[in-house]
């Protein structure tokens, strides 16, 4: 059958399909909220995604003893099986010993920080290249919500976009739909930073009379009442003071990189808590 | 079982193998290969919906089925369901055009429908959101040529789910092949 020989009771309801995302798109309000009728979706979508998250650590672990023991030689069975465990010991050692280093710097900061905080580790990543979100293993069974800040010890990560019971997704800095109101923490100048691709954020609506460099720090206002204030965002890579532009064009480069995240903290209560952000070559040097 | 009790049970399990192909996606091909482009698995099955359903009714069901990849997305609902319309509106057209029930089509037509998949999403992207979408060539270069190796695999497994609940669609696709060699 030719898929465009339809009769016109076809062509109404073709019509109707066609039509209904663009109605859709129109009525779109509240995207943090995830509705009942959604909910099934959700449910099944963090269930698979737990799962294939503990299989995926089991296949690390088993993929990584197996490659430690490839290329034994036949002569020295023994001891290159006995050598390869211990190289393997080791490896789990050190993977361990740079894990302990990571969760000792995450409870230092949990410690010494008077905010309300839950460790979650990041599960997957968006279906869709066109967006930077991640998904953690933690959800409002834990006491997330949407619009609490998700952060490392370097700075700003994201904010909880949607959360189902067990896990949530948290939209990233770099998502073009991501807004944080941040300033340069050297000369206080205001601005919004929005995402642009996947390395890359703005700064927007920076008056052109401020004082703005290129390796200076962009951090949280903290007026956004999402972020504490303070928090390091990104350090200003470039500056564009074009003539007929109202603003500046500032481009960032976020302090944390988020192919790099694993563990991150959840603000459930920033406790009015003001971020004393450290200086630029320590976050610059931190970042490289 | 009655045809609508098949019917329904061939729909929950597009749904629930839309689910498992697209937390694969996302989670076990995030935890191994980290940030690498990884193959747009859920557009397989909504590729086959396209090539092996009637126009109205694969519609529906390709909207249920962005319906459930909505979790994994911050992508909106609604463009979702656009950019899927598209994509099942194209290919639809060219299947008119010529096709042939077998997986050499399938393959070559989930190189087309990835590629295509890149370029509605961007335009839309650009054309509905106040921000452009970036362009991330070499990402969207890596799934295009991802996509199409994984569709083999994720063809047999819906045909023959398609063989155990939809046993009419089955019995057409049949007649239509022998009226391919037959012309041969």
């Amino acid at each position: 059958m030719n898929f465009l020989n339809f009769d016109i009771r076809k062509a109404i309801a073709l019509f109707i399909l066609a039509v209904l995302p663009l109605i859709n798109i129109n009525m779109q309000q509240n995207r943090t909220q995830i509705g009942w009728y959604d909910k099934p979706f959700y449910f099944l979508g963090s269930v698979s995604q737990n799962a294939f998250f503990s299989f995926s650590e089991i296949i690390r672990n088993t993929t990584s003893i197996y490659v430690n023991l490839v290329g034994i030689n036949k002569k020295n069975k023994e001891l290159q099986i006995q050598n390869e465990e211990l190289l393997s010991r080791l490896q789990t050692l050190e993977e361990t010993k740079k894990e302990n280093d990571r969760l000792v710097q995450l409870l230092d900061f949990k410690h010494h920080s008077k905010m309300e905080l839950i460790a979650a580790k990041v599960m997957s990543k968006d279906a869709a290249s066109d967006h930077s979100t991640i998904q953690l293993n933690k959800g409002s069974h834990h006491g997330l919500k949407s619009g609490q800040a998700v952060i490392t010890t370097k700075g700003a990560v994201g904010y909880i976009l949607k959360p189902d019971a067990f896990t949530s997704q948290v939209l990233l800095i770099t998502d073009r739909y991501s807004v944080v109101d941040g300033m340069i923490a050297r000369s206080r100048a205001r601005g919004i930073v929005e995402g642009k691709n996947q390395t890359l954020c703005t700064l927007t609506y920076v008056e052109k009379s401020e004082d703005v460099k290129s390796g200076d720090l962009v951090v949280t206002s903290g007026l956004d009442n999402i972020f504490p204030k303070g928090l390091p965002i990104a350090t200003v890579e470039t500056v564009e003071n074009k003539t007929y532009a109202v603003s500046l064009k500032v481009d960032l480069k976020p302090v944390v990189d988020a192919n790099q995240l694993e563990e991150v903290f959840v603000v459930t209560n920033a406790m009015n808590e003001e971020i004393l952000p450290p200086s630029v070559s320590q976050v610059d040097v931190e970042t490289k | 079982m009655n045809i609508t009790k098949w019917i329904s049970l061939n729909l929950i399990g597009m749904i629930l193998i839309t689910i498992m192909l697209t937390a694969i996606q996302t989670t076990l091909w995030f935890q191994v290969f980290s940030h690498f482009p990884s193959p747009l698995l859920w557009l397989n099955v909504f590729l086959y919906i396209a090539l092996y359903r009637k126009p109205i009714e694969g519609i529906i069901i390709i909207y249920i089925l962005s319906w459930a990849l909505s979790a994994f997305t911050a992508m909106p609902l609604g463009l979702l369901w656009l950019n899927s319309f598209i994509i099942f509106s194209i290919v639809n057209i060219i299947k008119s055009r010529f096709f042939w029930p077998d997986a050499k089509y399938f393959v070559i037509a989930s190189l087309f429908s990835s590629l295509i998949y890149q370029v509605i999403s961007f335009g839309t992207g650009a054309f509905f959101d106040s921000i452009m979408p970036a362009l991330n060539v070499q990402i969207r270069f890596f799934e295009v040529l991802l996509t199409p190796i994984t569709a083999l695999p994720i063809f047999i497994f819906l045909k023959q789910l398609d063989q155990w609940t939809r046993d009419d669609i089955m019995s057409n696709l049949k007649t239509s092949n022998q009226q391919v060699n037959n012309y041969e």
